[in-house]
């Protein structure tokens, strides 16, 4: 099995779980017209739901741009803090495009020691092309929007621990973590 | 259609939700199976799950024999996994999972991800829910 050098010095323990409470199970219909992430953010946020596991049932998209990862050659890894990876595209689907499935975490990002940042959503889909081509990867906040009918989702609110996005220093990305959540008991 | 056999049905609950990040570097199931080790789960399904790998190797059966797809990154996205994690032949946590994975370019290869052999790139952040037989 392959590894990578990341910039920073790895990080213990490996894995980290913690335990989170269920704060709530909701279905939700991203409607046409709107976009998918910032039009998740504004349902989650109305119902106090600040960190979440999430499914992308399916749906269509009347636009639709993602990005996909790709190497970074030791000569261009200078400009990207020293990283292993990086974003490629954005690559663009002819629409409508058919959303297959997907997964995202939701949680608040970071603005600062000992804050709550604005709400993040890492989220990954498949999806087809308007020919039928399946391709997927990451979607990119207010550049997928919902089309006919569209685009349904099955939350799992996370309550006490769950995802908050922090930085990363063996990574040197910007990175979910399980941790303690806004009104989460000290 | 007769002469069929009962299908093996397991009555359950759904137990506690479990927020984890795995880091890089770390086998995509194995890493899976060490968390749920550690923290008692013998049974939990995949909820959600988003994240990286280096490289990707997935099998898939082809006239009863089972084949690989190696899949060479860095950063292939995890696009769509399901799966479930049971107590295997040794009693311990065993991950079986499936799903597709996308190359720099979007196209998706998909499969079984096979154990060992599936290097976290970045991360990985998923929710378990453990699932408790009767």
């Amino acid at each position: 099995m392959r590894t990578v050098k990341h910039p920073g010095e790895p990080l213990y323990p490996r894995h980290l779980l913690e335990w989170s409470g269920e704060g709530g199970l909701f279905h939700v219909t991203v409607p046409a017209g709107s976009d998918l992430i910032g039009s998740l953010h504004a349902a989650l946020k109305a119902r106090g739901v600040v960190s979440a596991g999430i499914v992308l049932l399916g749906g269509t998209a009347a636009r639709l741009e993602f990005l996909t990862g790709r190497p970074l050659q030791e000569s261009e890894q200078g400009e990207h803090h020293g990283r292993v990876a990086t974003w490629n595209g954005p690559h663009t689907i002819d629409c409508p495009a058919t959303l297959i499935g997907g997964s995202a975490a939701h949680g608040p990002g970071e603005d600062g020691p000992g804050s709550y940042g604005q709400p993040v959503t890492h989220c990954h889909a498949l999806f087809t092309d308007k020919n039928g081509n399946l391709r997927g990867g990451h979607l990119i906040t207010g550049e997928c929007i919902a089309g006919p009918g569209g685009i349904r989702l099955w939350v799992t609110g996370l309550t006490g621990k769950g995802f908050r996005a922090t930085h990363d220093s063996e990574t040197s990305f910007l990175i979910f973590h399980p941790l303690d959540l806004p009104g989460a008991p000290s | 259609m007769s002469g069929e056999e009962s299908a093996i049905i397991e009555k359950g609950s759904f137990g506690r939700l479990a927020t984890l990040r795995l880091r890089p570097n770390e086998d995509l199931s194995q890493a899976i199976e060490a968390a749920c080790a550690e923290h008692g789960i013998a049974h939990a399904l995949v909820r959600s799950c988003v994240g990286s790998l280096t490289d990707a190797v997935l099998a898939h059966q082809t006239d009863g024999v089972e084949r690989e797809t190696v899949v060479k990154g860095p950063g292939l996205e995890i696009a769509l996994l399901n799966g479930e994690i049971r107590p295997g032949r040794d009693g311990k946590p065993r991950a079986d999972l499936r799903g597709l994975v996308c190359d720099q370019d979007g196209r998706a290869i998909a499969g079984r991800f096979l154990h060992g052999r599936n290097p976290i790139c970045i991360t990985i952040e998923l929710v378990l829910q453990e699932w408790i037989p009767e």
